[in-house]
């Protein structure tokens, strides 16, 4: 069923089933819970599970699976159904146009659909007059419409949104279930698959996210330069921030490895079994023996200044330098 | 898609219905009957308080067929239109899509048509905080005098974002969040009316969780009830709604207050793994510690800490283990760290990365407890047999002729009891020199805060005057009850009789150097005005280029 698959062990998965098999959906839904989670994926599944023809024929067939193959369902899966609405943000930003345009969309009757679904991804980055516009709509929307709002968490919401819809979580994806994914779906190799999954931190398209981008190569080679850096020279340390300041693309990620890699060495002191890089379990609680908790700490705390500092859009070579100046493991 | 949330399901109809704003539906009730309605109504308060309905009631027991009156009919045509949102005079509108210039223009045009078949027109303007500038000004005229037969309504949620000429022109009613206690009663009387019974424990934990707001506590029942399918348990439905339990919080709190690095790292874990938000672990963890900082300081701890019983228990037990300096250091150090968690894309590192950083906090010191180590310090350095010398370092004060104090001299051993009195007959400064050097052998601190801030001011047969000055620390450490008592002792042992200490506040040092000033202007503005200087200026075609005190010259 239509990609549902990868997520149907989603608790979240199941309430919605629960929801439509008891008919009591309510008209607004907020689906929260990082990327990758299957968000989308199950807002697609319950316009097709609204939509699906199989039910005009088979009254009693179960409201929760769609048949995935009926003009409807194909239509919703393909994206062109005219009453399944989606609204992404343009150029980082949902405008109070988008959501005008929705509110108009939606007082009409709809084309073909039994019920339209309004999709609305990140809702996160809806500027606030377009949350506000969302507001009146949201909470007494026309008849036969449903409106799922797509967000990483309540918080990055307002709240006059979030108290009119029904909340519904998506978990992390469990790092065994990741793997499997990886492997069934996407073709990738299983050991890789088990790096992949556990950096990931349970989110499917981070993880095909780093398969793509080589994650594994870029993270070994940053750890190395990494781990020669906070005993060596001056001078070796500014290399590093040019070589971090020349690929501006990977900059972000590169940081973030690091991080992630500097919060194994101080986690692995506590709770080795925790670490993301499972993979190089040995040689961080190696590594986190030779590091002093506080420098360590202290480092996380430099790389995040940076990262303020050139999203801030400073300098991004002088704040990296600041940065690798800073890593010092005296 | 025919299921109507709970929310929409049970929207007050009438006045009486409306939870917890009667400061509100009272003063409207009143207000038909009198027939003193205000031609422009503004409702403001939190989300989910009945702003909206609270407009549409009053929309109704207006336009009502059977007459302006509290009580709406709910039958008659008009009341049904309001209901259904399809009335023909009353106009619901979203300020926020509505927002420009352009709407209230169309909307300034269409006032002064009469309504159709009720009695007034009604604007009903939701979400009005959301109005452009030049759109809240167009609206001004008409808001002001308005045609008789007009009203109009505003909701928001924001009334610090409506321009002060709107504010003036409109009467105000604010709704005030409603308390846990009427949301669960309000949600009881609607699950028996749903057929549920629910038990207390979760209906208290949603209404805790909706904070106020009584659309947020219907939402979650709503989630509740579809969810659970019959009688939910306390256990399941903290899991349903996404709240973090209170185990978690305590956990982590004991963890951190433990320093347990494992444990904290272990509990972030298993939250982020259930989906949880881990800004809002985050928040609760504050809560926690503010309750936790509340109840150290125990006063009036039922108030203002929002918890059962059982939960309040707890949280006096934990916070009995801790001094209120640490609980107090912790909860700084993750208010202060507030912004960072808040704007992280990535709260789990965030976190953890912090709590470490507490786990790894020494227990702060009480300052209190600081002066006295510090003073046991310096006796240990200085005392041990030798004879006592002024306070080393203090600078600036050369060791007094000590006449009287060598008759105290000697071993500290016999000193620390009686060390016999101090001639006070002679000298006043004297005397209070001694006195200083007495007091600072045994209170190092206290001795120099004395020496930096107080003044004798009078040695009386009874009573003896001192004046403190200096800024507000040693001020407040010569007054502290203790040094208070150390320095009586000292002086009625020096006096050899019970005195009664008084310490006042100096006035004088200020308006002294006040006044000295003003005289010294005064001087030169005589100076100046001299006839002497004024020919002398004269005759030699000269200007004044400064004027000198005499004093000032010879210093």
């Amino acid at each position: 069923m239509s990609g549902l698959d990868t997520i149907k062990d989603q608790p979240a998965v199941r309430r919605l089933e629960s929801l439509l098999r008891e008919g009591v959906l309510p008209h607004a839904l907020l689906f929260t819970g990082m990327e990758g989670t299957g968000k989308f994926s199950a807002a697609r599944m319950l316009a097709m599970a609204l939509n699906c023809r199989r039910y005009d024929s088979e009254p009693n067939h179960d409201r929760a699976r769609p048949c995935g193959a009926c003009s409807a369902c194909r239509k919703i899966r393909a994206g062109i159904h005219p009453d399944v609405l989606q609204i992404q943000p343009t150029r980082s930003f949902i405008r109070i146009d988008q959501i005008r345009d929705l509110i108009h969309a939606v007082s009409l009757k709809p084309y073909e659909a039994r019920c339209r679904v309004a999709i609305v991804s990140e809702a996160h980055r809806m500027n606030p007059e377009a949350g506000n516009a969302m507001l009146k709509i949201l909470e007494e929307p026309p008849e036969q419409t449903l409106i799922v709002l797509n967000a990483p968490q309540t918080s990055d919401l307002l709240p006059t949104i979030v108290s009119r819809c029904q909340h519904i979580r998506f978990h992390p994806i469990a790092r065994e279930r990741l793997a499997e994914i990886l492997v069934e779906k996407h073709g990738v190799a299983p050991e890789r698959a088990q790096v992949l999954s556990a950096a990931a931190e349970g989110s499917l398209s981070r993880a095909l996210a780093m398969r793509d981008a080589h994650f594994e190569q870029r993270r070994n080679a940053l750890i190395d330069i990494f781990d020669d850096l906070t005993q060596g020279p001056v001078a070796r340390r500014l290399a590093f921030a040019e070589i971090l300041a020349a690929d501006k693309e990977m900059l972000e990620k590169s940081l973030e490895i690091l991080k992630l890699y500097m919060r194994d060495l101080v986690v692995s002191r506590f709770q080795p079994q925790l670490i993301v890089n499972r993979d190089l379990a040995a040689r961080i609680e190696q590594d986190s023996r030779r590091h002093r908790l506080e420098n360590t700490m202290r480092m996380i705390e430099a790389v995040e200044r940076a990262q303020k500092r050139i999203r801030a859009n400073a300098n991004s070579r002088l704040a990296l330098e600041a940065m690798t100046l800073e890593m010092i493991d005296a | 898609m025919s299921y109507l949330v709970l929310a929409r399901k049970y929207r007050p109809q009438c006045f009486e219905e409306v939870v917890s704003q009667e400061h509100v539906t009272r003063t409207l009730s009143h207000a038909i009957t009198a027939d003193r309605v205000a031609h422009a109504l503004l409702f403001s308060g939190p989300r989910g308080t009945g702003k909206t309905t609270v407009a549409r009631i009053l929309a109704k027991a207006l336009n009502c067929e059977k007459g302006p009156s509290p009580v709406p009919c709910n039958e008659c045509v008009s009341c049904i239109g309001i209901t259904e949102g399809h009335a023909v005079d009353v106009f619901e509108i979203d300020g926020a899509s509505n927002n420009g210039v352009e709407q209230v223009r169309e909307l300034r045009e269409n006032v002064k048509y009469l309504p159709a078949r009720s009695r007034f027109k009604i604007y009903i303007i939701d979400e009005v905080h959301m109005l452009s500038l030049p759109a809240f000004n167009a609206l001004l005229k008409t808001l002001e005098e308005p045609p008789s037969h007009v009203m109009f309504m505003f909701a928001t949620t924001e009334p610090h974002k409506i321009p002060i000429t709107i504010l003036s022109r409109c009467q105000r009613h604010d709704f005030r969040r409603i308390d846990a206690e009427s949301i669960t009663a309000h949600l009881k009387t609607i699950c028996r009316q749903e057929a549920m019974e629910p038990d207390e424990e979760s209906l208290w934990l949603i209404a805790r969780e909706a904070a106020g707001s009584m659309r947020d506590a219907l939402s979650l029942l709503d989630q509740v009830m579809t969810c659970s399918q019959g009688v939910p348990e306390p256990g399941q439905i903290s899991d349903i709604l996404g709240v973090i339990d209170r185990k978690a919080i305590f956990d982590l709190s004991s963890a951190i207050l433990e320093r347990d690095a494992a444990a904290i790292l272990r509990i972030i874990d298993d939250v982020y793994d259930r989906g949880l938000n881990l800004k809002k672990l985050y928040a609760d963890l504050l809560t926690h510690f503010r309750n936790l900082l509340v109840a150290k300081l125990g006063r009036d701890v039922k108030k203002l800490v929002d918890l059962p019983g059982q939960e309040l228990t707890a949280l006096q037990q934990q916070a009995e283990a801790h001094t209120p300096m640490f609980l107090n250091q912790v909860f700084d150090m993750l208010y202060r760290e507030e912004a960072s968690v808040r704007y992280t894309v990535q709260p789990r590192l965030v976190l953890e990365m912090m709590f470490l950083r507490l786990a790894q906090l020494q227990p702060a010191l009480s300052i209190d407890v600081l002066i006295d180590k510090l003073d046991r310090l310096r006796k240990e350095m200085t005392g041990g047999g030798q004879k006592v010398s002024g306070p080393a370092g203090s600078g600036g004060h050369p060791p007094p002729e000590t006449d009287p104090l060598s008759g105290g001299g000697g071993p500290q051993e016999a000193e620390s009891r009686s060390r016999g009195r101090i001639d006070d007959s002679s000298d006043l400064h004297q005397f209070w020199e001694a006195l200083l050097e007495r007091i600072a052998a045994d209170h190092p601190a206290f001795g120099a805060s004395l020496r930096q801030a107080a003044r004798l001011l009078r040695l009386g047969e009874k009573r003896v005057e001192i004046e403190i000055q200096g800024n507000g620390f040693s001020r407040a450490l010569v007054q502290r009850r203790k040094n208070r008592g150390i320095l009586r002792d000292v002086l009625q042992e020096a006096l050899g009789r019970p005195v009664e200490v008084r310490i006042r506040a100096a006035e004088g040092a200020e308006t002294a150097k006040v006044e000295k000033k003003n005289e010294i202007e005064q001087r030169k503005r005589e100076a100046l005005n001299h006839p002497l200087v004024a020919d002398a200026v004269e005759i030699f075609d000269g200007k004044i280029v400064d004027v000198k005190l005499l004093q000032e010259v010879d210093k």
